[in-house]
């Protein structure tokens, strides 16, 4: 049986408030020069006018598919799936920055700094480990993301 | 910039089962980046005497493990690049940056020479002691200027917190507090609370899912519209006094006030009644831009549910009128019957018991600053112009200092000592820069390289909450004593710590405010009943205060209400002895839009209404909250912006007659058709540089910061 973790977004709850960008930061050290370099980005995406204007609060960072296809598309083999939790993890020494990850990942998970080798959430496996909860669902003010691990 | 800890320490540190093998503590300390309302626990992961992660304190009485984004980026604020490390002495002109660093002694020498010097030449009067951000120190900055001898203690909340104080304390004698667990509907009216303050926002949801109701009332599409409103009324800036008298004409002609009640406690029913008739639905619609539907559904939404209550936000008050608007909202509690009683407003029996914290019992914090208060001292700072200012609250009013500087009127003012000021808080903030620019003698506490610093002659670093000890109550229940997380940064003390030192160096004779922080806090507090007082500093987490009281609901409407005639007062005797035409005993409305000509300046701006990641101009040097919200940006509607050719991102220029700033804009449906929102404290674009520093509201001396005309264009237009 294969097993599987990622962090589950319950939309209705989140604020995009961005508490989740940020304790990831400060959990994996990293002092992004852009947006775009977070590991875990928020957005507001707006639709209608007036009094229907409806808003979307996004939370978002690696979904950490079954069946990821960034794994098998990396030529260095940087990408694989920790057998403990399920997360997808990287070693990323050997990153080439092909971006081949990026191309095949649909919401962008894959980032990559100024050192151009790929970056990006891996659910927190170390302190999931540990028995931790990963940075960003300890953080979250509303509860809106939780640790899901299936068997 | 950032001095960051290699990425894997906590890794390698958590694979193992006992942490502190690793060389990591745990500390329990507070976040002290906002206002003192929540002030969170927060765990401070500290290695080699650094803090490597933050994370919320799980069991602490506000937050409860979860943090904000601006909690959350606690470790970047506090190893801030500009942080300062040492006392510095200006060497170059005032504004050059030319400071060079001197010793502790040197600094208090010096500070204390150069306001010894004014109160020689022109009296202690002339020395004015501002309190910026944060608050924890207050009481003791304040007791610090009396003991001085000068009555000018001025804060910021001269221009933000007070004026709802003084609401409050004009119709019921007291401040109030919403009785959020027990009611069945929650007004918002201006606030947002998922982004303001999450722990009320987390109540509020736990609301919805008992069953209760929520009306948001806000001219922002706010987080508070889209995920907790039942109903949304969205007004024109600054029409909220307008709605309230209409929503008050539907409950009286519906007959759903409360006559039994109005007759036992409340003064001023038929003149209120009369004035508010005057607000048909009709009208309401035309002037609020909210449906004559949606207004009485909402009154009647209100009224029907009992409990319910509204909780009004501090921005209502930034306007010319927002002290008689916030009047008008809360009226509409008084003739529903909605105060001191389960799930209403109920009041404030001891809202300060320390630091603008909540202990639930009588401290001695007043005879602090009391016992030294200096007599026959000059009438202090705006309290001539705002005479219920004088009466309600114990400081000057802030926001006229620039003018009394600049003026020499009614009497000169010549030195500043500042604990962390930001001249982008006051109205019209270059001219307060260049007003204290001109004093003969400025000395700044700061954690960081400021404006202010740069024009101060002695500069003095002090550190954060992480650095200190510092006491705090919580819901009228616990008191918590935290120990310092890690050592002060650099030569930084605590900002009390320097106040003790002043105090030595100006030979004040001030001997408890001499003994420091825990000296002086063991003498406030000491009705607490806490026995122990050594156990109680090392508790390492709050601790229940034995001599807190719990409130008994009905109790202060049984005895005479401290207004002027025992009852809650629609119509305020106390402004009415003042005589003055322009203040009004009822809560009227007038349009609180500055006098710009409309033709040229046609729409309006409201600066100021929280961001998510960031307070004032605290985190806007800190990249993880900048990463959120990177460009300084003005809220448009998609309507306007199309209208005048401007496309996301696009630079445009905002201009009053007082100022033009430029920066980008952000269209988006938060912004209702001409009206524009912005947040202040940016350096390259800063809000209140806009806003005229006249227009102030008669009563409370409060600057029009959500209420303001401008006219905005696009860069390349221009």
């Amino acid at each position: 049986m294969s097993t599987r973790s990622y962090i589950a977004f319950e939309q209705a709850l989140c604020t995009a408030c961005g508490a989740c960008s940020v304790a990831c930061m400060d959990e994996n050290d990293i002092n992004p020069s852009s947006p775009s370099e977070m590991y875990r980005k928020i957005s507001i995406i707006e639709k209608g006018h007036g009094k229907d204007a409806k808003f979307s609060y996004l939370s978002v960072s690696c979904n950490h598919c079954e069946n990821a296809p960034c794994i098998s598309v990396c030529p260095q083999g940087c990408i694989y799936k920790d057998e403990q939790t399920g997360f997808i993890v990287y070693d990323n020494k050997k990153c080439i920055g092909c971006r081949s990850c990026y191309r095949v990942c649909q919401i962008d998970a894959p980032v990559f700094s100024s050192d151009g080798k790929m970056e990006k959430c891996n659910g927190c496996n170390h302190r999931v480990i540990n028995g931790l909860e990963p940075a960003c669902v300890r953080v979250c003010p509303f509860d809106a993301l939780s640790l899901e691990r299936l068997n | 910039m950032l001095n960051l800890i290699n990425r894997f320490t906590i890794l390698q540190a958590l694979e193992v089962a006992d942490i502190t093998d690793n060389g990591i503590i745990i500390k329990h300390t507070m976040c002290d980046i906002c206002t003192p309302g929540p002030h969170c626990g927060v765990d401070a992961y500290v290695k080699d005497g650094r803090i490597i992660k933050l994370e919320g304190t799980k069991g602490f009485p506000s937050n409860d493990g979860k943090l904000c984004a601006r909690g959350a980026a606690g470790r970047q604020y506090v190893y801030r690049s500009d942080r300062i490390t040492r006392p510095m002495r200006r060497v170059g002109p005032r504004g050059s940056s030319e400071f060079e660093p001197i010793s502790w002694e040197e600094a208090f020498a010096e500070t204390a020479k150069g306001l010894n010097a004014v109160k020689e030449q022109y009296g202690a009067a002339s020395a004015a002691f501002i309190c910026g951000y944060t608050k924890w120190f207050r009481p003791f900055l304040h007791r610090l200027a009396y003991s001085f001898g000068s009555p000018n203690y001025l804060t910021e909340s001269s221009g933000c917190y007070w004026s709802g104080v003084m609401a409050n304390r004009s119709i019921f004698g007291v401040t109030t507090a919403p009785d959020l667990m027990n009611t069945k509907l929650y007004v918002a009216w201006g606030s947002n609370p998922p982004i303001h303050a999450f722990p009320l926002a987390r109540n509020l949801i736990a609301l919805k899912k008992r069953g209760g109701k929520i009306i948001v009332i806000d001219s922002r599409n706010t987080q508070s519209v889209q995920m907790l409103a039942d109903l949304v009324l969205r007004p024109r800036l600054g029409t909220d006094g307008y709605l309230a008298h209409a929503m008050a004409r539907v409950i009286i002609e519906s007959g759903l006030h409360d006559e039994a009640f109005i007759k036992k406690y409340v003064h001023g029913f038929e003149q209120y009644k009369q004035y508010a008739m005057g607000f048909d639905l009709a009208s309401a619609e035309k002037v609020t831009g909210v449906p004559a539907e949606d207004i009485r559904t909402a009154a009647l939404m209100f009224a029907e549910t009992d409990p319910s209550l509204i909780s009004p936000g501090t921005g209502i008050t930034q306007r010319k009128n927002g002290f008689n608007n916030y009047r008008a909202i809360m009226s509409l509690m008084a003739i529903t019957g909605r105060f001191d009683r389960m799930g209403t407003i109920l009041p404030n029996a001891y809202e300060t018991t320390f630091c603008g914290s909540n202990g639930g019992f009588k401290s001695f914090e007043e005879e602090f600053i009391d016992s030294v208060r200096p007599k026959n001292a000059r009438q202090t700072v705006g309290l001539e112009q705002f005479p219920l200012f004088r009466d309600m609250m114990d400081e000057g009013q802030g926001m006229t200092l620039a003018s009394q500087i600049l003026s020499e009127k009614p009497y000169p003012i010549k030195a500043a000592f500042c604990t962390g000021v930001n001249n982008r808080m006051y109205p019209d903030s270059k001219q307060y820069l260049r007003a204290l620019e001109s004093l003969d003698f400025i000395a700044s506490t700061e954690l960081f390289w400021t404006d202010i610093c740069k024009i101060s002659d002695i500069v003095m670093p002090v550190c954060t909450s992480y650095e200190r000890a510092e006491i705090k109550c919580y819901a009228g229940k616990f008191i918590n004593y935290t120990s310092p997380a890690i050592e002060p940064l650099g030569e930084s003390k605590t900002d009390v710590e320097v106040f003790s030192g002043l105090a030595k160096s100006l030979e004040l004779s001030d001997k408890l405010l001499e003994s420091g922080y825990d000296a002086c806090a063991r003498y406030i507090l000491s009705p607490s009943g806490i026995k122990d007082w050594e156990a109680f500093r090392t508790s390492d987490g709050p601790i229940p205060i034995p001599n807190a009281q719990k409130y008994i609901v009905g109790s202060y409407l049984e005895g005479a209400l401290k207004t002027p005639t025992g009852k809650i007062e629609l119509f305020s005797q106390l402004i009415a002895s003042y005589k003055r035409p322009d203040l009004n005993p009822l809560p009227i409305y007038i349009d609180s839009c500055d006098d710009a000509p409309q033709s040229e300046f046609d729409f309006v701006m409201c600066a100021g209404a929280r961001l998510p990641n960031t307070i004032h101009s605290r985190l806007h040097e800190v990249s993880w909250t900048r990463l959120l919200r990177p460009k300084a940006s003005v809220d448009i509607n998609p309507i306007d912006a199309d209208r005048l050719g401007i496309s996301q991102e696009d630079e445009v220029v905002i201009s009053t007659p007082v100022n033009s700033i430029s920066l980008a804009a952000n269209i988006t449906e938060t912004a209702s058709p001409g009206e524009l929102h912005m947040y202040h404290g940016y350096k390259e674009a800063d809000a209140n540089s806009l806003i005229d520093s006249e227009q102030l509201d008669p009563y409370t001396g409060f600057p029009s910061y959500k209420q303001f005309r401008c006219k905005i264009a696009k860069k390349e237009d221009l």
